[in-house]
């Protein structure tokens, strides 16, 4: 396999569309619906990467993001966030917080994401 | 500024390269499918927006709105703008991205619903409606550039009040308040004007129970009534544990913190920011009216100013895109006039299942040479060759099952034949509808469903429907109904055939299984067992023979038919009011995406359609009831079936890793199979069993993999259907009533 990736958002849509894609293309997937169940999942078995909503109930990417790169045993997970928003700061914020890489939704096609997924664990 | 940025971003390029993967016209299957998904999520969200909006609409002071439905209302709307930007739908993009700026303004408290604004989102709403439906059909839709103008009129920013020091009095620390979402900011700095009492809350709980201990002390403090959960900041503990830092507003009224939640071992609780430093606010605000929280705030209302006339649509604007409904229905049908010999398609195909053998013979020799001759020249042209040829193969492969897609329809045409006539013979009046004509399937699924299918109808229309005059003495319409549905569901096309008559009798069925010695007396039986003994060969439950389908050869033959196409049969039934029959199958048959799993010794390819997930676990997390392993997966319980136990399989050599759990579904039904190892997805050409081993449950078929072992193919329709009867078994044995 590939590698495990953890897919974080609260919209179905999204998730399904991403576990589809990202089986076929040889990785294993783990889905979760907010933060705190991609904390909780994270904490039981670690992915190779992550792919981070932002606005999510419960508890925001932002967040999330933050507890990754403070954790000793998570801090070197590579995280895409992947966003519905992309207003400049927005990324500046979530480049600050740690993210590797800045995706918006509308405008990134799904073999996009897995290129950039793949480009990450090649290295 | 940002957000006309955004708004440029997302309508410049959507509009150029959104999803070059689903648009261009090979992957037009895909699309659909991604379609499928799309339009019922986006009702879904249109109609949170409605039913808020219209809820809202209807209170008499609108600021009493609570901040939580504004939110719901904004992330139903934000992440309609998403989704209809990644499908390519502009219009729907462009329209829910208003929508979100608005409602952000709103929740920032930078306007407020007045009632003409109002009216311009309900209106928004009902131009959503129309929007997606004219996407779901591929049609333009209405024209949204007045409404656009509309909301250009009414909305005029106000300036925005920078209180970034209220937050650093609060001596939040350096990361914290940076991570606050705007909107977190502005509840917190709510929380400051109204003189709400402000604390850090410090939680370190256990690994292993962080989410449930959390959602516990969050739903304390909420259910206080007083007490609002500003921010949560997750976090590793110094002693191993998860760290959570909550920030938490009081009402000035409510219950101190520390009495609600008293500080222990793994919670403390800090007051934040001097009193003293809110002091002069403080004053200002009791000195002047009761409702003081906006007081000292310059958040001025958007009241627009403009004449009512302005505010009315144009007639022709939500009729324009209905125009084009005409011309695309004659383009449909011209399509469909090429014919072509199904025979020399069969052939086709054969051909394609060789190559793409061939092709994962070449992909293994080029990770073969990868493997022994590193990055050499050679193997990286190896490796190009093989992606492209890869790349073709496939392209070939889905344009040919996409040749053999036919509309379900034309079954249907055949069918209202027999069954007038039956209805005549019968004397019974029927009015049978049907829906879904245009739903695709693959030409020979279509083929060996007009049996299944017919039987159905007559099965409804012989024993489901009452005679006319019974009907008319039970005070239904003379004439019954039958409907037949047809629809795509992700991978699979859902079919239903729904009656009106009077469904089925249990009762009856457990006398006549009593009478056949299929059932044993004083025995529980549940109602889905008592039905699933009409699909045995022979079972029929009319007291006369009649003409029709009373011989007792239709349901089993359904059934047969139907699981022989790796789908699924279920009923539904409502005694004195009708019984639905729903089939579930899948789109084709030939070439699948499988995923290749490792049990013991075997390898075994499961359906990439019916997967639902993949997760690796710990033997720990298996927990067993009642006899039956499951496992917690987000708040559900998935019921596990170790494929090693279910064909006795030997151990293999002893894995080192965790097993892995895959979890399928179809329709409703979940169920997780325990694999030792995943080994990838993987493209495979099912072939038969041949008559011998035809009826293996669980087994639909053999595939060839690259290195030419053949692997059993997973029929994961009738494993759910055989572990759900098992269980069925089970619970009865335990005492559940018939």
């Amino acid at each position: 396999m590939k590698g495990n990736i953890l897919i974080v958002d609260d919209t179905e849509f999204y998730r399904k569309v991403y576990m589809t894609k990202l089986l076929s293309a040889g990785f294993i997937t783990r889905v979760a619906t907010n933060g705190i169940e991609a904390l909780k999942s994270m904490m039981t078995q670690k992915p190779d990467l992550i792919l981070l909503d932002l606005v999510m109930p419960e508890m925001d990417g932002f967040k999330v993001l933050q507890a990754v790169r403070a954790s000793p045993a998570l801090h070197k997970i590579p995280v895409i966030v992947f966003s519905s928003k992309g207003a400049a700061e927005e990324i500046q914020k979530a480049l600050q917080a740690g993210a590797n890489d800045f995706l918006i939704k509308a405008t990134t096609t799904p073999n996009k994401v897995i290129e950039k997924i793949e480009s990450y664990l090649k290295r | 500024m940002t957000d006309e940025h955004v708004a440029q971003l997302i309508s410049h390029s959507t509009r150029l390269n959104l999803l070059e993967d689903i648009t261009m016209p090979p992957k037009k299957q895909k699309q659909n499918r991604m379609l499928q998904e799309f339009i019922p999520e986006a009702e879904e969200l249109i109609d949170i927006l409605s039913q808020n909006l219209n809820q809202i609409d209807g209170m008499p002071n609108k600021d009493a709105v609570r901040p939580d439905t504004v939110n719901a209302i904004f992330r139903a709307a934000h992440t309609l703008k998403g989704m209809s930007g990644m499908m390519g739908f502009n219009k729907v993009c462009d329209v829910s991205h208003h929508f979100e700026d608005i409602l952000d303004k709103i929740r920032m408290g930078k306007a407020s619903f007045t009632p003409v604004l109002l009216n311009l989102l309900i209106d928004g709403v009902s131009l959503l409606q129309s929007l997606v439906k004219a996407a779901g059909l591929g049609k333009p839709g209405p024209d949204v550039s007045f409404f656009e103008e509309r909301i250009r009129l009414s909305i005029a920013e106000k300036p925005k009040v920078t209180e970034d020091d209220l937050i650093a009095k609060l001596d939040l620390g350096a990361t914290f308040p940076n991570l606050l979402t705007e909107y977190e900011q502005h509840r917190l700095l709510h929380n400051i004007k109204t003189e709400a009492r402000l604390y850090e809350v410090v939680a370190t709980f256990p690994l292993e129970t962080f989410d449930t201990d959390l959602s516990a002390l969050t739903a304390r403090i909420q259910a206080s009534g007083t007490g609002e959960i500003i921010a949560t900041l997750p976090g590793p503990s110094p002693t191993g544990g998860m760290e959570f830092r909550l920030v938490v507003g009081v009402l000035k009224e409510g219950e101190p913190l520390e009495t609600l939640i008293p500080p222990s071992d793994t919670i403390t609780i800090r007051v934040l920011g001097e009193q003293k430093a809110l002091a002069p606010t403080q004053t200002e605000l009791t000195s002047t009216a009761p409702a003081p929280a906006d007081s000292g705030t310059p958040l001025a209302k958007v009241e627009p100013h403009l004449p009512e006339a302005a505010f009315q649509p144009p007639p022709s604007a939500f009729t324009n895109g209905e125009a084009g409904m005409d011309d695309l229905e004659s383009i449909r049908s011209l399509s469909q006039t090429v014919r072509v010999d199904i025979e020399k398609l069969d052939l086709l195909l054969n051909m394609v299942g060789e190559l793409v053998i061939s092709k994962s013979q070449i992909s293994r020799i080029s990770r073969k040479l990868l493997d022994q001759d590193g990055a050499s020249p050679l193997a990286l042209e190896v490796q190009k060759a093989s992606k492209t040829l890869d790349k073709r193969v496939t392209s070939f492969q889905e344009k040919l099952v996409e040749v053999r897609m036919t509309p379900i329809g034309q079954i249907f045409e055949r069918l209202v034949r027999v069954v007038h006539k039956v209805s005549r013979d019968l004397g019974k009046e029927v009015d049978l509808q049907f829906s879904g004509e245009e739903t695709r399937m693959d030409k020979s699924m279509v083929e060996e469903l007009a049996d299944p299918l017919l039987h159905l109808i007559l099965n409804a229309l012989d024993h489901g429907l009452e005679d006319t005059q019974k009907r008319i003495a039970l005070g239904k319409p003379a004439t019954g109904s039958i409907m037949v549905r047809a629809s795509q569901q992700g991978n699979h096309v859902v079919i239903e055939v729904e009656d009106d008559g009077q469904g089925i009798n249990t009762e009856k069925i457990y006398q006549k299984g009593l009478s056949k010695g299929l059932v044993t007396q004083g025995k529980q039986y549940t109602q889905n067992e008592l039905i699933r003994l009409l699909f045995l060969p022979g079972f029929s439950t009319k007291d006369q023979v009649s003409q029709v389908s009373g011989r007792g050869v239709g349901m089993d033959v359904v059934a047969k038919n139907i699981s022989k196409l790796s789908g699924m049969v279920d009923v539904e039934t409502v005694l004195g009011q009708g019984t639905i029959f729903t089939l579930t199958l899948p789109i084709t048959l030939v070439i699948i995406h499988a995923l290749i799993v490792k049990v013991g010794k075997e390898t075994f390819a499961i359906p990439l359609s019916s997967v639902l997930e993949s997760l690796m676990i710990s033997e720990g997390d298996i927990k067993t009831i009642e006899s039956q392993e499951i496992i917690q997966l987000r708040e559900e319980t998935l019921m596990l079936v170790r494929l090693k136990d279910l064909f006795s399989l030997q151990e293999g050599e002893k894995t080192s890793g965790n097993p892995y759990v895959i979890v399928v579904g179809l329709a409703e039904k979940r169920m997780g199979l325990v694999v030792d190892d995943i080994r990838g997805q993987q493209e495979v050409v099912i072939k038969s069993l041949g008559e011998d081993l035809k009826n293996i449950d669980g087994i639909s078929g053999v595939t060839e993999l690259g290195d030419g072992k053949l692997i059993l193919v997973l029929d994961i329709a009738s494993l759910i259907q055989e572990v759900t009867e098992k269980r069925e078994e089970k619970t009865t044995e335990t005492g559940a009533r018939r």
